[in-house]
């Protein structure tokens, strides 16, 4: 058992206090106003987009409880921080692969526990998975996407050979199946819960991660007590509270008044701003989340390869990275960031903004002048990128219409290849493995490559599925990287099907009195706060 | 009078029915559905038919509308696309903020509204009178969305007096039952509570009960000022009835039955039109629930929280013109229009 | 909201001269700013120094810059030249929608009120199960329907206000439809569409005229809502309520960004609501509703 630590007095109560007193009137004083630091327990507050309290792993919830709080909450066998290019071992303590790359051995680390204190072993592992391929399990949600996401018809099937032996057998090798492991939907459930809630054990949720789940109010926040068991040790912030702050407004005020500790939803604008603040520290992250341009590669003029260059060459990203971003993004070179193995600056030659060649390109198509309609979602930074997008590429000498949609609509149009020409898409790195923003959007027989870009149909694609596949079926993580290298030259020159637009990262602001915060994997929306430290 | 009640609430159903048809209808008209967002995230051609099929989007409008009204008569409300929650429990999770937020508007709007309205009607077309009618212009006059910003900045930011998000710190543990606050500090004994729940209350509240407390102070103004011109008013005042009595036994219960009947509508779109507040504080809300229902064709969340608001608006209505017609004795023998 | 109890109006008798020209002044304030409002949108080409859509100087210049009196925003626009153009969207939506609710809704006040009877009572129905359709939800689904745009915005805030107007244009009939002259234009064999049209109708314009000026105010901050939620014109095209919202974003680096274009739908809806009081007393003779 941990020691409660001592009571934290919080900042600026006086200036506070007196502020209520003076703004709420004298009858109302007779309240207890404050209730600080409920029993004197140190606490962080995280601020989430939105809450469902429905923590089932293997269905799409939000991401506020499919990846903030279940983060938080819970872990898988493997775990990536995003320092290393290569996963860590978590509650699988070690692990071998057969010589032909399909038979994965996973040591479950001895003497852990569940939440609920349900003793953690291979077949507490294998009940977990065996949900997710087994579709008759009446614990099975309606939707559960976790065994797409692991590897698909891959998957052969799951079984615990020894008593903290767990195995996984695949078709074919699958070198990012290590990665895709450390994903939020592959964490270790609880079996009792599991045979206690059934389909509702998102409601009633115990798995094994740094923290355990006090409380929950829907929409509103989720409270986290430290857990004992934790594989790495008790966290040294003893309680996390996970507040609903919608609005950035709402967001800057609470992290300036300390009522709110770590975020990761500020928009860019207010960086500069922010970090000129003395109680607050904005962390550098790397940047993982990249947009492209989609170009629907069987429609109009856009089934021209030159008019996909022209557009390619056409994006002005200085622009969109200094008037969108406020500078807190960087020009990409094409797929693969420069944070991900995979990566080459020689990738750069594909993200050049030159518009003369842009435009000597739609002459020769006879494409000059050509009106293009593009889909962008109208929240967050696309209404801003979409207006820089749009006025470089009527400069080349196109005639491109944003219409700003919904979500609903948007998707809507996106996944329809007769609902759009240009459409915007966003990848992000659940883990840092280039394998994430390949096989699940630009293989054939993927939403993305067959009904966004429509390149499944092309005869160039094959090519890239082989190496897709290929890179795949290669276990040394060196020459592993080089195929990756290859596959983004590949795409940009041969295929075109999207045009890289910028790589950017969620801005993570700390308070200064907290140290230890995973900002990397913040900025991708990662959560793994159990290195935190209150110092100050 | 008792007919009229009977024939309203008899008309319920049939509102209802208007109301759950017509949204279910066009849900289903938008581009889009739930599918194409959970694709955003992970999907192959396969899974894609595999999710419509499970979600029973590949019935015919038609049958999935005859579903649709089967529940509805049995009282379910269906399940969530992407909570898998059902709507009634995330209904009863959302409603009772609303309603806190509701509730204290209206107290903000009346203690403003109609302070300011009694103020001015004391002296038509005085200084004061004045000033107050323009006050209250220019309260009607604010862009709500815009106002609650201005409020978080000064006085969260500038000034530090008041939290700008949420309904209590996020220190303070509390467990809802009710999750009306008030009620739960009460069933918990938790008088805690309350202070930090009524800070938290008051610039959402303010921004809501201000922008629409204008309408009420003109209101209730020109309602006093026109009741104290009529014949009852001069013949109490002929009769020497001290000018306290008049004002309190006469002028304001004749002016009330206006007033009454502006805070039946104002409350009733308070209940379905905070959505602005709900997401600028943070409030989770029903309204907020109900426009991100929409924008994520969770068709079954959205159907249920416009359901609600209905019965909801249809209901207050009906108790304002009970009210009316309680309050009004001409009204009391009338055995409806 | 205007008194419909159909009471015969009496004009001039809130304004005598005894307050003099302060009094005057006063009153004609807010005629003077609605106008300066129309006139700066319709003139905003000649008024506007720049092209309001082009990038025509440095990012985030503040107030009063050289060459830029109100700055420019994040992509270097001149705001002075946004803001003038930005009027023309509030401007006519709001004028839009009203116009197309008063004709909309007062014909449908009109055949509710005049026919009475089983048809007034189904009709009236209908406006409270319109009412009891929460506005946000319709105006959502409209927009996210018909796809967002100036027609569209016009259509889902003209919506909203249908029920004010049916309402008031159905009561006021009911009280033509009990008099004389209408009795004669039966008893007379005149039919119905032309006892609507060229008997009752012309007398409902007046005060439906009235109520349309005093709820521009509520059709304009309506509008700017919608906006506000991304639901209006296209971006780059400027719109005072989604300057609102772009500027939200900067508040902390340049609240002007955010704060003024508030302040100009504000001062709009102050100017047109004092309007349409006035007009409003006149028509009721008095209390200053």
């Amino acid at each position: 058992m941990t020691k409660i630590t001592e009571f934290n007095p919080p900042t600026a109560i006086s200036r506070r206090r007196f502020g209520q007193l003076l703004g709420a009137g004298a009858a109302a004083t007779m309240l207890p106003w404050r209730v600080e630091a409920q029993d004197g327990v140190e606490t962080l507050v995280f601020a989430l987009p939105g809450l469902v309290g429905n923590f089932e792993p293997h269905t799409w919830v939000g991401f506020g409880d499919t990846v903030h709080v279940m983060d938080t909450v819970a872990r898988g066998l493997t775990h990536m921080d995003f320092s290393d290019p290569l996963p860590q071992p978590a509650i699988a303590e070690s692990w071998t692969i057969s010589d032909d790359g399909t038979v994965y051995d996973f040591a479950i680390r001895p003497g852990l526990t569940f939440h609920d204190g349900t003793p953690l072993d291979a077949a507490a592992v294998l009940r977990t998975f065996q949900r997710m391929i087994d579709e008759t399990d009446p614990t099975r949600p309606e939707l559960s996407f976790a065994l797409a996401n692991l590897g698909g018809p891959n998957v052969l099937g799951f079984e615990a050979p020894e008593a903290l032996k767990f195995r996984i057998n695949l078709a074919a090798p699958d070198a990012a199946i290590l990665g895709r492991l450390s994903r939020p939907d592959m964490v270790i459930v609880s079996p009792t819960a599991l045979e206690e809630h059934g389909q509702e054990i998102g409601l009633n949720f115990a798995s094994c991660g740094p923290y355990r789940i006090a409380s929950v109010t829907p929409n509103e926040r989720v409270v986290l007590e430290a857990f004992d068991n934790f594989y790495k040790g008790t966290p040294s912030v003893p309680r996390i509270v996970m507040q609903v702050i919608p609005e950035p407004v709402a967001q800057m005020t609470a992290l300036s008044s300390g009522d709110l500790n770590v975020t990761n939803l500020i928009p860019h604008s207010n960086i500069d701003r922010l970090e000129s603040m003395d109680a607050i520290r904005i962390e550098q992250s790397a940047a993982f989340i990249s947009v492209v341009l989609a170009m629907n590669c069987v429609v109009g003029p856009l089934t021209d390869i030159r008019v996909r260059r022209a557009i390619n060459l056409g994006i002005d990203r200085e622009a969109i990275v200094r008037e969108a971003f406020f500078g807190k993004a960087e020009v990409p070179g094409y797929i693969t960031p420069a944070a991900e193995q995979g990566y080459s600056p020689e990738h750069l030659r594909h993200s050049v903004h030159d518009p003369e060649a842009a435009r000597a390109l739609l002459e020769e198509a006879g494409a000059l002048g050509t009106e293009l309609s593009l889909i962008s979602e109208n929240s967050g930074f696309w209404p801003r990128l979409g207006q820089v997008v749009e006025r470089s590429l009527n400069e080349i000498g196109l005639n491109v219409t944003t219409e700003y949609l919904d979500g609903g609509t948007f998707n809507g149009r996106l996944f329809d290849p007769e609902g759009h020409e240009l459409a915007y898409l966003q990848r992000s790195a659940f883990f840092p493995d280039p394998d994430g923003r390949f096989s699940p959007v630009y293989m054939s027989g993927t939403t993305g490559a067959d009904a966004v870009t429509g390149q499944s149909g092309l005869p160039e694609q094959a090519r890239l599925d082989e190496l897709i596949m290929a890179a795949n079926a290669e276990g040394d993580p060196e020459a592993r990287g080089q195929i990756y290298v290859e596959m983004n030259n590949y795409m940009a020159d041969a295929i075109m099907p999207v045009a890289a637009v910028v790589n950017t990262f969620l801005p993570v602001a700390v308070t200064t009195d907290l140290s230890g915060v995973n900002a990397d994997a913040l900025g991708t929306y990662r959560t793994f706060l159990e290195d935190s430290e209150f110092t100050g | 009078m008792t007919g009229e009640i009977l024939r309203r609430l008899a008309f319920l159903p049939v509102t209802l029915f208007v109301v759950a048809t017509l949204v279910f209808l066009a849900l289903r008209a938008l581009p889009g559905s739930t599918v194409d967002m959970l694709a955003s995230h992970f999907a192959t051609t396969g899974l894609r038919e595999q999710l419509i099929a499970q979600l029973g989007l590949d019935r015919s409008l038609w049958e999935q509308y005859l579903i649709y009204m089967g529940e509805l008569i049995r009282f379910d409300l269906g399940r969530s696309f992407i909570t898998g929650k059902d709507v009634t429990v995330m209904v009863w999770e959302t409603l009772p903020v609303t309603i806190e937020l509701a509730v204290a508007s209206l107290l903000v709007m009346l203690v403003t509204g109609l302070g300011m309205g009694l103020a001015a009607a004391a002296r038509p077309g005085s200084v004061l009178d004045g000033v107050l009618r323009f006050v209250a212009m220019t309260l009607f006059a604010l862009p709500w969305f815009w106002f609650g910003i201005l409020l978080i900045l000064v006085f969260s930011l500038w000034l530090g007096w008041l939290p700008a998000f949420g309904r209590l710190p996020p220190t303070v543990n509390y467990e809802p039952i009710t999750n009306l606050i008030l009620i739960d500090s009460v069933l918990q004994g938790r008088p805690d509570l309350i202070g930090p729940w009524l800070t938290h209350l008051i610039l959402p509240s303010l921004t809501v009960g201000l922008t629409t407390a204008g309408v009420l102070m003109r209101l209730a103004r020109s309602g006093i000022i026109e009741t104290s011109k009529l014949d009852f008013v001069r013949t109490a005042r002929m009769k020497g009835v001290p000018g306290r009595r008049i004002y309190l036994r006469h002028i304001l219960r004749n002016a009330a039955l206006g007033i009454l009947t502006v805070i039946g509508l104002q409350f009733g779109a308070m209940l379905g039109g905070s959505v602005i507040a709900e997401v600028v504080f943070g409030y989770p809300g029903i309204g907020r629930m109900m426009v991100d229902a929409v924008l994520t064709r969770d068709y079954a969340v959205a159907q249920g929280a416009a359901l609600v608001l209905a019965v909801l608006y249809v209901l207050v209505n009906l108790a304002t013109d009970l009210a009316y017609r309680w309050a009004d004795p001409r009204l009391r023998r009338d055995h409806g229009p | 909201m205007a008194d419909q109890s159909g009471s015969a109006p009496t004009l001039g008798a809130a304004s005598v001269g005894s307050a003099g020209l302060v009094r005057q002044v006063l009153r004609s304030l807010p005629w003077v700013v609605a106008a300066l409002f129309v006139l700066a949108a319709l003139l905003a080409p000649v008024l506007a120094a720049y092209d309001p859509i082009d990038a025509v100087g440095g990012p985030m210049q503040p107030l009063f810059s050289q060459g830029h009196l109100l700055g420019t925003d994040g992509f270097g626009r001149d705001q002075a030249s946004r803001i003038l153009y930005g009027l023309r969207p509030m401007l006519i939506v709001s004028l839009g929608a009203v116009a197309l609710a008063l004709v909309l809704g007062g014909a449908y006040g009109l055949i509710s009120g005049v026919h009475g009877g089983r048809v007034d009572w189904a009709m009236m129905r209908g406006v409270d199960i319109l009412m009891s359709f929460p506005l946000i939800l319709a105006a959502i689904l409209v927009l996210a329907a018909l796809g967002a745009s100036l027609l569209n915005l016009t259509l889902a805030v003209a919506m909203s206000q249908l029920p004010i107007f049916a309402r008031l244009a159905r009561a006021l009939a009911k009280g033509e439809a009990a008099r004389d002259y209408v009795m004669a234009a039966r008893a007379a064999g005149f039919t119905q569409a032309h006892i609507m049209l060229r008997e009752v109708a012309p007398n409902l314009l007046r005060p439906l005229l009235v109520q349309a000026t005093s709820v521009v105010a509520l059709a304009a901050l309506t509008a700017a809502a919608l906006s506000y939620l991304g639901l209006g014109v296209r971006p780059p095209t400027p719109d005072l309520g989604y300057m609102v919202r772009e500027g939200q974003e900067l508040i902390f680096i340049a609240p002007e960004q955010t704060v003024l274009p508030g302040i100009l739908i504000a001062v709009f809806a102050l100017a047109v609501s004092f309007c349409g009081d006035q007009l409003a007393d006149r028509e009721t003779g008095g209390a200053g509703l």
